[in-house]
């Protein structure tokens, strides 16, 4: 997959998730942080982090949970997971 | 009767004052301490009183006035079995809960899903003697993780310290929480970890969080289920999910564990208040959670979205 693909992925799961959550969709922006700058909860992260490991069909281990702030930061990390299958 | 100000109950019987007295005294003199401060207490509060046989008469419980006496205690007791781990040392704590608990069956359960590394969930419940049940799967040295509330800030502390030193004494497994309601945490995310780990969480399911939902409990609609069903939907493990009841018997504690269907998850959180229903009307005076507000259901203003809908 496309690195590109794998951002734009991402941020729609987060546009998704921002919209049911309240989130006004001119605060999503790919370095904008879930919880300090959209106001995402824990459990808002929880799906973003289900929902990345189903769509990308990567394990994402505990150690990575810290990362999953930014879209960005997703991208990176289910780059990195994705290698590592490969 | 002291001057208490806005304080409530659970301020009153976690003053500084008794958790600095308590390490230094035996279980039964803060059992007694503590009854007589909290009847004090509802002495001096009949709005408290009358709230408690209000709620209870909400759901068609017993409510005449030796009832709320009873229940009261109970609320009461409910602060001795939250302040007992305090009391001495660790091994005094070990061989207080050696002699005065049975959970040989409870344990047994636990037993066979950490030997086949399955997760489980403790879906608990302001019931009973819930405050032991993380301290007694530890003498089990069981894999567990409390996902606790702290409403005193001094408590806490205590709390921690306390954990590591019953950790350190040997007698216990560790006890490592996951503190909920701090603005900024990943409290899912954490609770989601020690399922994926194949460990066992515990959690209380019969508040109001953001992700309760309505459910029935005696026929009255409440919020609850404090979104385990959610954490559970986005918990690839297949978890194993049990409503764990501590009930108190004079001067002993028995756990029952009861094992509810989690897969689908959709349904967990009526089977949970089931359990609940069926648990209180045997020991309706333990039921503590009616000193406080009830998380009546009301239907929201504008309605959250379900995911994926």
């Amino acid at each position: 997959m496309e690195s590109a693909q794998i951002t734009s992925t991402i941020r729609d799961l987060i546009v998704e998730i921002g919209e049911d959550a309240g989130v006004d969709e001119a605060k999503i922006t790919d370095d904008a942080h879930f919880i300090k700058d959209m106001g995402l909860d824990s459990m808002a992260l929880l799906e973003v982090l289900a929902t990345m490991e189903k769509k990308f069909g990567v394990q994402i281990p505990e150690s990575e949970f810290p990362n999953i702030t930014t879209i960005t930061k997703c991208a990176e990390t289910v780059r990195k997971y994705l290698a590592l299958k490969a | 009767m002291p001057d208490t100000g806005t304080m409530g109950i659970s301020e009153f019987l976690q003053s500084p004052e008794i958790l600095t007295a308590a390490p230094g005294m035996q279980p039964d003199d803060l059992r007694a301490l503590i009854l007589t401060k909290a009847r004090e207490w509802f002495a001096g509060h009949a709005d408290d009183t009358a709230a408690l046989a209000r709620n209870y008469a909400a759901f068609g419980l017993p409510h005449d006035p030796a009832f709320i006496r009873d229940a009261s205690d109970q609320v009461a007791l409910h602060y001795f079995d939250k302040l007992l781990p305090l009391c001495g040392t660790p091994r005094e704590y070990h061989e207080f809960l050696s002699r005065h608990t049975d959970c040989a069956d409870a344990i047994a359960q636990l037993r066979e899903c950490a030997d086949r590394r399955q997760p489980a969930l403790l879906a608990g419940f302001h019931f009973g003697a819930i405050e032991l049940i993380a301290p007694v799967l530890a003498m089990h040295h069981l894999p567990i993780t409390p996902v606790l509330r702290f409403r005193a800030a001094h408590f806490s502390g205590l709390a921690h310290q306390r954990a590591r030193d019953m950790a350190i004494s040997g007698l216990f497994g560790s006890i490592a929480f996951i503190e909920i309601g701090k603005p900024g945490t990943a409290a899912a995310l954490e609770m989601s970890a020690v399922l994926r780990r194949n460990e066992f969480l515990i959690t209380m399911i019969d508040e109001k969080t953001e992700y309760s939902r309505k459910t029935k409990l005696f026929n009255r609609e409440v919020w609850g289920g404090a979104g385990i069903d959610r954490l559970l939907k986005f918990t690839p493990a297949p978890v194993r999910v049990f409503a764990p009841a501590m009930v108190r018997n004079t001067d002993r504690y028995r756990l029952e564990l009861s094992e509810l269907a989690a897969d689908p998850p959709d349904g967990l959180v009526d089977a949970a208040y089931d359990r609940i229903r069926d648990t209180v009307r045997a020991h309706p005076e333990q039921w503590y959670f009616l000193h406080e507000e009830v998380p009546w259901y009301a239907a929201p203003v504008a309605p959250r979205k379900k995911a994926g809908a």
